[in-house]
């Protein structure tokens, strides 16, 4: 494969989005247990508060995080002539997405931890 | 390896530089459509590409501001002012250059044609630098007397050569991309096809036409430093001259003042054209001992030989002394950047130099063929000295010698001549086709013979382990000629060049190759190449041998003077027995309105 | 690994190799090589080929970085060899690994078949189309006009974007940065009188929206153009083909105008 940053974020683009479509699905399919009534509905949200489904969430919120910023860097990119600053939008999308995985991810981790109420 | 089948075209052009791609092109808009291109590199690696500083024609753009003398800025000429150019002028500076030996009815052809192809390649999309009101932009340039040089920023044949070739893919021209012709079919004065070998499968192929054509560029490979692409290995000159062709004055190459110090890499003469200075270690101009009036734009031929004076008698620079500077400091970044961005880039490239801050180190480069093959004013080539014409057998560009250059060429003539005389050629040979022209007879065995010839190329068994290296004769050949018939001649030192070169074609029957693949086998063909160096060469070192005078890039220490006399002549070299068989032929020229002068600048 | 001072050093040279009339899949070839001061990497193919091996194969011409032929993939990238010195591509451990370009059928060694590359350069229509009415001398186009085209004229075509392009790779459909970039040189030229044709050709579903934006193509360039610009203004342009059409209609019925008096 050919080494650069913008084959990086090509792939990570694809995969967060193929990501996106994949959770869109499962959640239409859990938020549905509510047409067979409250119970139903309860009892899938309590089968779903386990630590793999805790760190998913956590990613899921790095390919929603990843994915946004990256499409506005792809706007950017469309209406506006900074092709010579391609890599630093790249570093600074895939920085800002880091950072606010982290401070998104650390509350939900804390509430997990039961740390917070 | 079984041979391929036989294919006929009406015309065959090889070579898809300026010149042969104009020549196909032209014959298609003339009504021959049945025209295939040869090629042994892709049509648009051919080194017309690497032109740089512009290409010639008395447009009256442009005229120097009043009052600023011969080195200062141009400016656009107002509609309905005076022209301070013509094609007189323009005919009469070719001439000059050529030292006379130009024949002068080609030159007026090329320059009367000149306006207009560039008009052609302007209407056909070629991108020309503008001036301020849209007109074509134009520059000085070494030996005319007028600002004539029609130019692309710093990249003038490249831009031509690929405009050139999209419009001939438009018309629907057929290229043979890869495939190198090995061999010209010519009996009884009737050119019958050629033999070409598909690089790809090397599979060799019979072709038949009713007319070919040799677009094949020029020899500048026989030197060590050249401005050369490493393609340029005369083939088309060596195949004719084995084929019973004559070739024509042979000993003028030119040797260009700025070639990239001690790789020989192109420094357009624009950076003279746009002001730059020649000097010495001292950072003497020294221009000014040669050639007072023209200054560094006096002729190339004569900036060589006052460079390499200046590093014969220890004015040099660099490592070895044998460089000078080319300083382009005085002009500034915007104009540097706007004019001259290749240059720049190569310097940085290659001589780790910002021509911005620093001059750039140069030496002489061999690097244009004015000899080769001779043809008429519409390119069909001659059998011998009194012109009688060759059947169905045409030339045009670096490799004929019509003669539009004579001695020595003017910058920017060259992709002009290609141009004009490519057309000229696709002309005559449409309307040789339409008269009436039909395929002759090739000898049978043809691609059998030279399939042995390949075999024995790979046949390490049949030296017993006493191979040659190809690489190692084509070096040794190559440091022979530039040391004993690079800038300075004399009788001692061309013949040693001659004793060596028949040393070198003697050791070359031993010569083997380490590829004994069919396929896309480079090694062969550099095997190839260096036989047809070898074969050109001497007729080279022949011809400057036998010339006992010095006119214009052919310069003979033991005899420094113009005799136009004796020399007034062109050298017709045959190949015989024993090495060339030398004739002469006369010049054409007007004696009313450009008499032969004395030749200073 | 002894460090550049200006004196030679050993460098080791990994070529890949393949012939497919006799080696079932490519592999590497080491070359020990004396890297002088000055030296190209073409200089060093060169000379691998002159004094170790000669079958080594690959394309080469003018050597001063004009002529496209030698577009190759050195340590991962596209790069011309000709104008590349070898020092700057040897890695720690005193390695340099010449491929060739990726992505397209293997002729021989570094040799590859270009057939894609040269369809999509045809099917762009690299040829001005001008308008019928043609002066006897030039057609005046601006100074700033033909900034606006220096740039994508001075392509090569030496094909190391195109080849590094990661839609390529998937899909030879796609019509390529290079043949993108010759139809914005033509598009944008003032005498092209089929700006509509072209633009419309560009919409389909393997032109100018297919580029992804991974900039591969700026980054192998040699010429340092910039065919993903080149096809974001392509992009616009197909957006809005009939207002720049008939802007194109209009220009040129200046062409033959001194650009001066347009301009008032």
């Amino acid at each position: 494969m050919y080494k650069s940053t913008g084959f990086i974020s090509f792939v990570l683009r694809r995969f967060t989005g193929l990501v996106l479509v994949g959770y869109l699905f499962v959640h239409i399919w859990v938020i549905g247990s509510a047409t067979r009534g409250a119970e139903a509905f309860n009892a899938q949200m309590e089968a779903l508060e386990t630590p793999v489904t805790l760190i998913l969430e956590i990613l899921l919120l790095a390919a929603v995080v990843y994915h946004g910023f990256d499409g506005i860097r792809l706007l950017i990119v469309h209406y506006f002539d900074v092709t010579d600053s391609r890599k630093s939008l790249f570093y600074a999308a895939f920085a800002i997405s880091a950072l606010l995985t982290i401070a998104g991810g650390i509350p939900i981790l804390l509430f997990a931890l039961g740390l917070t109420v | 390896m079984s041979e391929a089948e036989t294919i006929t075209h009406d015309i065959i052009v090889v070579g898809a530089g300026l010149a042969g791609t104009w020549a196909a092109m032209t014959a298609g808009q003339e009504g021959v459509a049945d025209v295939g291109v040869l090629s042994k590199i892709h049509p648009l690696r051919s080194h017309s590409s690497a032109a740089q500083g512009g290409i010639a024609a008395a447009l009256n753009n442009v005229r120097p501001v009043e009052g600023t003398g011969p080195r200062g800025p141009l400016e656009a000429i107002p509609e309905g002012d005076e022209p301070v150019d013509s094609l007189d002028l323009h005919m009469f500076d070719t001439v000059k250059g050529s030292d006379w030996l130009g024949d002068q009815d080609a030159i007026e052809i090329m320059v009367r044609e000149a306006p207009e192809i560039i008009y052609t390649y302007e209407h056909m999309g070629c991108v020309f630098s503008r001036l301020p009101d849209g007109r074509i932009a134009q520059r000085r340039f070494g030996g005319h007397s007028a600002p004539r040089a029609n130019y692309s920023a710093d990249y003038t044949g490249h831009v031509l050569l690929h405009t050139i070739h999209e419009q001939a893919l438009r018309h629907g021209v057929h290229f043979y991309s890869e495939w190198y012709c090995l061999d010209l079919i010519v009996e009884d004065n009737v050119c019958r096809g050629v033999v070409a070998l598909d690089i790809a499968t090397g599979e060799l192929h019979t072709m038949r036409a009713k007319a070919v054509m040799f677009g094949t560029g020029g020899y500048g490979r026989a030197f060590q430093i050249t401005s050369n692409a490493m393609a340029n290995t005369g083939d088309g000159v060596a195949i004719a001259y084995d084929a019973g062709i004559p070739l024509m004055d042979m000993e003028f190459v030119q040797f260009h003042p700025t070639g990239l110090y001690g790789k020989g890499i192109l420094m357009s003469e624009a950076c003279r054209g746009e002001g730059g200075y020649l000097k010495n270690n001292s950072g003497e101009r020294f221009m000014e001992r040669y050639a007072p009036d023209k200054m560094e734009l006096a002729p190339r031929d004569l900036v060589s030989r006052a460079e390499q004076t200046e590093i014969e008698e220890g004015r040099g620079v660099g490592a070895d002394a044998k460089g000078l500077h080319l300083d382009m400091t005085h002009l500034g970044a915007e104009k540097i950047m706007e004019r001259l961005p290749q240059v720049r880039e190569l310097a940085l490239n290659f001589a780790g130099v910002d021509i911005i801050d620093e001059p750039a180190p140069i030496q002489p480069t061999a690097h244009y063929s004015m000899g080769g093959i001779p043809a008429n004013v519409n390119g069909q080539v001659i059998a011998d000295a009194d012109g009688t014409p060759v059947t169905g057998f045409y030339v045009a560009g670096e490799v004929a010698c019509i003669s539009v250059h004579g001695a020595n060429r003017l910058g920017t003539n060259s992709l002009l001549g290609a141009s004009v005389f490519g057309r000229r050629a696709g002309r005559a040979m449409a309307a040789f086709v339409q008269g009436g022209a039909q395929l002759q007879p090739v000898p049978d065995g043809l691609a059998a013979g030279l399939e042995k010839r390949i075999e024995a190329l790979m046949d390490d068994g049949s030296v017993n382990g006493g191979a040659e290296s190809v690489s190692q004769i084509a070096q040794e050949l190559k440091a022979t000629m530039t040391k004993n018939c690079g800038v300075f001649r004399d009788e001692g030192r061309l013949t040693k060049a001659l004793q060596d070169v028949r040393a070198l074609q003697e050791r070359f029957k031993k010569a083997r190759i380490m590829d004994k693949s069919r396929r896309f086998n480079t090694d062969l063909l550099g095997a190839i190449e260096t036989a047809h160096l070898l074969t050109f060469s001497e007729v080279i070192v022949a011809s400057g041998l036998a010339r006992t005078e010095s006119r214009g890039a052919h310069f003979r220490t033991d005899y420094p003077k113009r005799d136009d006399e004796n020399w007034l002549r062109h050298t017709v070299a045959h190949q015989d027995d024993d090495g060339p068989r030398l004739s002469y032929k006369s010049v054409t020229i007007d004696w009313d309105k450009y008499p032969p002068q004395e030749r200073k600048y | 690994m002894t460090s550049v001072n200006g004196r030679s050093r050993q460098v080791l040279v990994r070529i890949q190799r393949f012939n497919p009339d006799h080696d079932e899949k490519p592999y590497l070839q080491a070359f020990e090589v004396e890297a002088k001061p000055g030296m190209t990497l073409l200089d060093t193919l060169i000379e691998i080929k002159e004094e170790q091996d000669g079958s080594v194969t690959f394309r080469r011409s003018c050597r001063h970085a004009i002529c496209g032929s030698c577009a190759m993939n050195v340590n991962g990238t596209n790069i011309l060899v000709c104008h590349e010195p070898l020092r700057k591509h040897v890695d720690r451990r005193g390695r340099v690994t010449i491929r060739p370009l990726p992505y397209l059928p293997i002729i021989k060694d570094l040799v590859v078949d270009r057939t894609s590359f040269w369809e999509q350069y045809l099917r762009v229509k690299p040829w001005l189309v001008p308008p019928d009415d043609v002066p006897e001398k030039e057609f005046r186009v601006s100074p700033e006009e033909v900034t606006a085209l220096h740039n994508a004229e001075k392509c090569i075509m030496c094909g190391a974007c195109y080849s590094a392009c990661q839609v390529i790779a998937l899909n030879k459909q796609y019509i390529g940065p290079h043949a993108l970039l010759k139809a914005f040189l033509r598009v944008l030229d003032p005498r092209d009188s089929s700006p509509g044709e072209r633009l419309a050709d560009l919409d389909g579903a393997d032109g100018v929206f297919r580029c992804h934006t991974i900039f591969n193509c700026i980054d192998a360039c040699p010429k340092e153009l910039n065919p993903t610009q080149a096809i974001e203004t392509l992009r616009k342009l197909v957006q809005k083909r009939l207002a720049f059409e008939e802007a194109r209609q209009e220009r040129q019925t200046t062409l033959t105008r001194p650009v001066s008096l347009v301009r008032d």
